[in-house]
């Protein structure tokens, strides 16, 4: 095999996203002598968690090619079902976990197989998905405040817990990413997402199965957003369905920022995990020095614009 | 002809929402046989491309290989039979690297559907440079590749797998002289493998040169077959036009 020196930059190896994130964390090392000491780096760690998880199966899903903005609602379905299942006895907490990433991971099928099956825009189908696990929970919840009556130490711990001194959420995003990475990066799943991504009709004729490849990266995104939504009830033990975040935008701002491209094909899970802590960075650093949401939404804007602007100079630059 | 043929269409008809874009054709390709399909643009050539590799399931009639008639649910299965098609598009994913499209759809694994990278980038490395000496630097995404070496993956992973009929859609259509002669060498090489190769051109001259037949194709029925040998351009463009022989031509 000939490889030719010099014709790769280190950007193809490391994801310029990497370098911003030690930017960052040097500047806001340097801005703020707090923003290094432990309990802030956990905290910095531990926000972007739930975004994170949400991001990941996103990542996966637009390297395929398709967007995922159904994982806002199925974060908040399954915020409910765990809830509702009622983890109060410990006996429970195992259904409260599994239930609601199932019933995430079935949502997703749903959506996997309107576009990759029945040739649907995934914008759109996803949206409708969207819709439609809103009004089901408003409805099933008479549009209520969900709240568990006592919630067994078990499951409070999901979100509680901190082996080695490090929050059990933060641990469980780490190795989400290390599978990720090795499932897209070193199996034949991985490349075919990528292919599909990249050409879907040459996909389909090299005897890819696009349809069951493509439905299975919307049933991961599915799982984990359900997972997200878990996590969420498991920390504040309690759910408002018509105040619930909205997460399927910062999550795809983190998927962007990372380098994955909107018309699929390129992506990598680790830079979407970096693009999460870069806005977790930043947003702790303006939190620090007393800067409001409205000024915290504008620089992240500025943020992603100017890595948007970056991803498409680069791409045209390597096109040919 | 042989009396089995590697493969046949017989009588296949396809439908697309009530425009009839083949009416019946029957098509053999012998081993060793270069057979030529030509035809105007919407003759029906592409769509019995994508009957004969897959991609569309005919609405009527029968594939038969060696004799034996099959369907193919999918390109897999078509390649499973070993009919292999390079498209004139050449139906490459430009963000993979040329291991990852020459092996595309039959990646070499490990166990729990580890990829082999290794293997592949080797075995690929070596089906490229049989194939092209001066192919370097494989492991970039195609993109970034030249028209004669982007051409170069597709031929190779076709002819890699143990392939029986090679269907080339217009594979001289973007190259230039120098590259298709090349590719006239590949057919005559493969021809004397034993391998069947369809070729779909509408470059006349190219396949008086190249096919042991050629079967023309018009508004989806075949209308005519010719031996180079012993027929004149001037009768296989009369017949791709008109559907029919010059009076003249045909009577002697």
């Amino acid at each position: 095999m000939s490889t030719r020196p010099g014709t790769r930059s280190i950007a193809d190896f490391v994801s310029p996203i990497w370098i911003v994130l030690v930017v960052a964390i040097v500047a806001a090392a340097l801005i703020s002598d707090r923003f290094l000491s432990p309990n802030n780096v956990l905290a910095v760690l531990q926000q972007g968690v739930i975004t994170g998880i949400v991001a990941l199966g996103m990542t996966v899903v637009l390297i395929g090619g398709q967007f995922d903005l159904s994982t806002g609602a199925i974060v908040m379905m399954a915020a409910v079902m765990a809830l509702l299942i009622g983890p109060s006895h410990p006996a429970g907490v195992a259904a409260a976990i599994v239930l609601p990433v199932l019933a995430g991971a079935t949502v997703g099928t749903v959506n996997g197989l309107a576009v990759y099956k029945a040739g649907a825009n995934s914008i759109v189908a996803t949206i409708g998905m969207q819709f439609f696990l809103v009004g089901a929970v408003l409805a099933a919840v008479s549009g209520q405040h969900v709240r568990a009556d006592d919630i067994a130490a078990s499951f409070s711990a999901l979100a509680g817990a901190r082996p080695l001194g490090i929050p059990l959420p933060v641990v469980i995003f780490a190795a989400l990413v290390a599978a990720l990475s090795v499932v897209m990066g070193k199996t034949v799943f991985g490349r075919h997402v990528y292919a599909i991504g990249g050409d879907v009709e040459a996909s389909r004729r090299a005897g890819i199965a696009v349809v069951r490849t493509g439905t299975a990266t919307f049933a991961l995104s599915g799982a984990l957003a359900a997972f997200s939504g878990v996590l969420i009830a498991s920390l504040v033990g309690h759910v408002d369905p018509t105040a619930i975040g909205r997460y399927e935008f910062p999550a795809l701002t983190a998927v962007v920022l990372g380098g994955t491209s909107l018309t699929g094909g390129v992506g990598r899970p680790a830079d979407t995990a970096a693009a999460i802590l870069v806005i977790a960075v930043i947003t702790n650093v303006m939190t620090i020095l007393d800067y409001q949401y409205p000024v915290q939404l504008l620089v992240q804007g500025i943020v992603l614009a100017g890595a948007v602007a970056y991803y498409s100079w680069r791409r045209a630059e390597f096109a040919r | 002809m042989a009396a089995a043929a590697l493969v046949e269409l017989v009588g296949i008809t396809r439908h697309f929402a009530g425009v009839h874009a083949l009416k019946g054709v029957d098509l053999a390709v012998g081993a060793g046989e270069v057979v030529a399909l030509v035809g105007h643009n919407g003759a029906g050539k592409s769509v019995l491309v994508q009957i004969l590799s897959g991609v569309f399931a005919p609405t009527g009639g029968e594939i038969r290989v060696a004799g034996r008639p099959v369907t193919f649910a999918s390109p897999a299965d078509a390649r499973r039979y070993g009919i292999e098609t390079i498209y004139q598009t050449l139906a490459l994913a430009d963000n993979l690297d040329a291991p990852a499209n020459f092996f595309l759809g039959r990646e070499l694994r490990r166990a729990f559907g580890f990829l082999d990278k290794k293997r592949m980038s080797s075995e690929a490395a070596r089906a490229l440079s049989d194939l092209n000496p001066n192919f370097i630097d494989i492991e970039r995404p195609v993109r970034q590749m030249s028209g004669g070496q982007r051409q170069a993956i597709a031929i190779a992973r076709a002819i890699h797998f143990d392939v029986k009929l090679l269907v080339m859609d217009e594979p001289t259509a973007a190259l230039g002289p120098h590259e298709t002669a090349q590719v006239g060498e590949l057919i005559a090489r493969l021809r004397s493998q034993g391998i069947g190769i369809l070729l779909i051109s509408h470059d006349v001259r190219d396949v008086m040169r190249l096919a042991d037949r050629i079967v023309v194709l018009k508004n989806g029925e075949v209308v005519g077959e010719v031996r180079p040998a012993d027929s004149s351009e001037d009768e296989v463009v009369d017949l791709i036009i008109r559907g029919r022989r010059l009076p003249s031509g045909s009577a002697a």
